[in-house]
């Protein structure tokens, strides 16, 4: 067993380095760029994350995603701008605004499965954006301004000097998000997940209810879709459906949790960790230049990717790095997790 | 009266580009089980030949169009044999979906990179302009001459999957890979044919849109949507059942257009297919 | 005392009849058959029990409640459990997780679920293998897991589909045995067997169903020498004293 022990002593340095880093981070490096592209990463690993709830575990592959995000921030910021109510209860307004949605939407799509109930997903997505470019009320294509705010900034969720406290908030989030992913993959839903996706008629006959397990599913990853909507508003103080529902976005999400690596733990984390900042340098690197060339360079990195190695980044940094990045369980199942 | 001929034409000529897309994603999904996501974007590329031919080259989009086959049969035999045939070894269903988002994305921003992102049309084609005028309607030429060159096509590769040795081989491998493989048919050779012959048709929809229509990079996407909206409804095993689906799409768009309102037009396309979807999970999409 | 009732079951697929009427009792703690020549209408029969077909009309009783037409994850609650003939197993997981899965109907919680599974695969005799990836199973081990994850669901009535099909006589054997075992545990079982060795030996009563009908209930040795039974299965020229 000392190998064993040696992995877990690298592991402990791994990991608190790692930790540390991300704490002390944002008082290291105070340019607001660096600091942009964590936050930027920290939301994409989020998202990847929340997509991966469906798709990693359920096999439910939704390119729409985007309408929950939108949602989430559109909830939100009406909230807040209509009624003046904190954007903290917006947020959660926001997540469960999406989920709503979500269990709208899953429920007349609940035999689908693979390719259809993809594209069930893109087209939902186009419903939902066009409804809120025609819809007024919150200000159709012309979108919403979230007003400047000075005073009380916890309060209003915003944050002019820097950019140091919605780093450690997405960061938050993220985190609540690991520990989501991870405590419903170990527990009876993830179970049924698995067994539902793969031999759907003995998971039904052993007590396993589809329709119950996929709303589920639907409804988790869109309330935290829609809750980092709502942060991202906060953050940027503008919203509109070009921006914060848009195809583009929810095929991103897709990507990056498949190039990091679907249904592991830390899959999507690595590929926001990856394409991410190779997204948002390259487009600082080359300014006009250069328009299109970061999602580019991200189509074809995934194209690489998919043809070489389609289980994602994480099996390429091999067996033991993969066991320690990956969250599995040690090779004898979650059932080791039980013993005590 | 006038208007709703006038819509009722606009919406077969354009029905009549929907089938030629359609055509084109069901005969490479009947014969690889790939839904090429990046569909719409072969079509954008298309529409930018047909558009610097005529630009920089002067020659007339209808002219254009065994240029542009040639040109996009060649992409998509590439395309196949570097991505896709690596990708189907794997059979793993998400990557297979992703790959070719992965392509669509890729194309997108390339041609935003090369082309910038702002709308290119021609303005004027020679020897179409203006409109033809019967019983009521007018119908500009350039559309006219689209949707003519699509009918055509449409029928041309009717003809060519049902009524020859090749088309019919290609058939075959769709409806029962290993049968095929069985009587010997080299099934890599007839992946390589049908996505090229996929893709390729989409030269003359190309050459035949930018008559119409503008082109940006972002313009691919939308069609694509649309082409799986048509396949879906058009699901009845029948490549004549994606004409007439392709037809109702069309029609269906063009009406949504005029009588609510154009913000409305992809919304309804879409709502539709959603509905048909949701009623016929099964037969209802891509069934060859 | 009877604990599974099916009445005046039918079932029809537009204009196919696959179950015409079929009426039989299960008493507690019996082992009951269902046997019939190949298109009889016993996998429907079943699924129709199982609640993966609705029945066209005629009511399925379990314990004096109708569940005719309930999807198979309530019928499950309700302490009706069933093995399936193919792709009976989770290949991707151990043979552990797969008893877990049937264990979590009893309890959510990962303890105790782990528990309830192990000691399932204990009465089946797949303790050793708990930690296998359950793909490398072979076919006599892949139906005493299929058996153990209905069981780690602790059903009053199980449901066996063809579970002796294409093993070898030693392991039919060692299969009827744990029937057997089972039984004595208190379980009803209704089973559709081919292999007709098999099925005398373990079924107090058999119904055989021909052409989606009822044509003979009784015990094994009456069963065996009904005219029409023989008929049905080994055409007319076959009867014998």
């Amino acid at each position: 067993m000392v190998k064993g022990d040696e992995t877990m002593d690298w592991r402990r340095i791994l990991v608190g380095g790692m930790l540390v880093g991300l704490l002390l981070y944002p008082f290291l490096l105070t340019g607001s760029f660096a600091q942009h592209i964590i936050i930027m990463t920290f939301m994409y690993a989020t998202l990847s994350l929340a997509w991966d709830i469906l798709g990693g575990h359920a096999y439910l592959f939704s390119f729409g995603q985007a309408a929950f995000f939108g949602v989430g921030a559109y909830t939100s910021s009406m909230l807040y701008v209509r009624l003046g109510i904190t954007p903290w209860v917006g947020m959660l307004a926001a997540g469960l605004a999406a989920s709503l949605l979500g269990l709208i939407v899953g429920f007349p799509t609940s035999k689908l499965r693979g390719h259809y109930f993809a594209i069930s997903t893109l087209a939902l997505l186009v419903v939902v954006q066009t409804f809120f470019t025609n819809w007024t009320f919150v200000g159709g294509a012309r979108g919403l301004s979230l007003p400047v705010v000075t005073k009380n900034p916890w309060f209003n969720l915003q944050f002019n000097q820097s950019k140091t406290n919605y780093y450690f908030i997405m960061l938050g989030l993220l985190v609540v998000t690991i520990l989501t992913n991870w405590l419903l993959t170990r527990s009876w839903i993830g179970f049924y997940l698995r067994a539902l996706r793969e031999a759907p008629d003995v998971a039904d006959s052993l007590g396993a209810n589809n329709m119950l397990y996929r709303l589920l599913a639907i409804a988790v990853s869109a309330f935290f879709t829609g809750m980092v909507g709502c942060l991202y508003a906060q953050y940027v103080l503008y919203i509109d459906p070009e921006s914060v529902m848009p195809l583009d976005l929810s095929i991103l999400i897709v990507l990056i949790a498949v190039f990091g690596g679907s249904g592991t733990l830390w899959g999507p984390v690595l590929g926001a960790a990856i394409l991410v900042p190779v997204m948002e340098l390259t487009r600082v690197w080359l300014g006009g230049v250069g328009r299109g060339l970061d999602h580019m360079l991200v189509g074809l990195l995934v194209v690489i990717l998919c043809a070489l190695q389609p289980d994602g980044v994480i099996k390429l940094l091999g067996p033991p790095a993969n066991r320690l990045l990956s969250g599995k369980r040690s090779k004898k199942g979650v059932a080791a997790y039980g013993a005590r | 009266m006038g208007l709703f001929l006038d819509a009722l034409v606009n919406g077969v000529a354009l029905g009549m580009l929907y089938a030629i897309v359609a055509i084109g994603l069901t005969i490479i999904w009947g014969v690889m089980e790939i839904v090429n996501f990046a569909h719409g974007d072969y079509l954008m590329l298309a529409m930018y030949v047909a558009f610097f031919a005529f630009r920089l080259l002067g020659i007339h989009p209808l002219l254009s169009i065994p240029f542009n086959i040639a040109i996009m049969a060649v992409f998509g035999a590439l395309t196949y044999l570097i991505i896709i045939k690596r990708v189907l070894k794997s059979n793993v269903l998400l990557s297979q979906i992703v790959i070719t988002f992965g392509i669509s994305v890729f194309l997108e921003n390339f041609a935003l990179f090369l082309w910038s992102p702002n709308f290119q049309a021609i303005d004027e084609v020679p020897g179409l302009s203006g409109s033809i005028h019967f019983g009521g309607v007018y119908v500009s030429k350039t559309l006219f001459a689209m949707a003519g060159v699509s009918a055509i096509t449409c029928l041309a590769l009717l003809y060519f999957i049902h009524r020859t040795t090749t088309g019919k081989t290609i058939l075959a491998v769709a409806m029962d890979r290993e049968m095929a493989q069985l009587v010997g048919v080299n099934t890599k050779k007839v992946e390589l044919m049908a996505f090229s012959l996929g893709i390729g048709v989409l030269g003359v929809a190309g050459s035949g849109l930018i008559m119409v229509t503008y082109v940006s990079p972002r313009v691919g996407f939308l069609y694509g949507l649309i082409a799986f909206a048509v396949v879906a409804l058009g699901g009845f095993g029948t490549l004549a059942g994606t004409l007439v689906a392709a037809l109702i799409v069309g029609g269906t768009e063009v009406f949504t257009g005029l009588y609510v309102g154009p913000e409305y037009k992809y919304m309804a396309i879409f709502i539709v297919y959603l509905l048909v979807l949701i009623w016929r999970p099964k037969k209802g999409l891509l069934g060859w | 005392m009877a604990l599974v009732e099916v009445h005046q079951l039918t079932k029809s697929f537009g204009g196919l009849v696959a179950n015409d009427r079929i009426s039989f009792t299960v008493d507690a703690g019996m082992i009951m058959g269902i046997i019939g020549p190949n298109g009889s209408g016993k996998t429907t029969l079943f699924n129709c029990v199982s609640g993966f077909y609705a029945p066209s009309a005629g009511r399925v009783l379990l314990d004096g409640h109708d569940i005719a037409g309930y999807p198979p994850h309530r019928i499950c609650r309700l302490g009706l459990a069933r093995t399936f003939q193919i792709a009976e197993i989770f290949t991707r997981m151990t043979v552990l997780e797969n008893a877990m899965v049937g264990a979590f109907k009893r309890d959510k919680r990962l303890g105790p679920a782990k528990e309830m599974a192990m000691a399932s695969l204990g009465l089946v005799g797949l303790s050793s293998q708990a930690t296998a990836p359950s793909k490398r199973l072979s076919p006599p081990e892949r139906r005493k897991l299929s058996l153990a994850m209905a069981l780690a669901t602790d059903p009053r009535v199980l449901l066996l589909d063809e579970t002796m099909a294409g093993l070898l006589p030693e392991e039919i054997a060692e299969i009827l045995d744990l029937i057997r075992r089972i039984q004595q545990g208190g379980m009803t079982i209704l089973l559709i067997e081919h292999v007709m060795d098999a099925m005398l030996n373990i079924a107090e009563r058999i119904v055989v169903l021909e052409a989606g009908k009822v044509i003979a209930i009784g015990g094994p040795e009456e069963v065996s020498n009904n005219d029409r039974v023989i008929t049905a299965y080994l055409g007319a020229g076959y009867r014998h004293a």
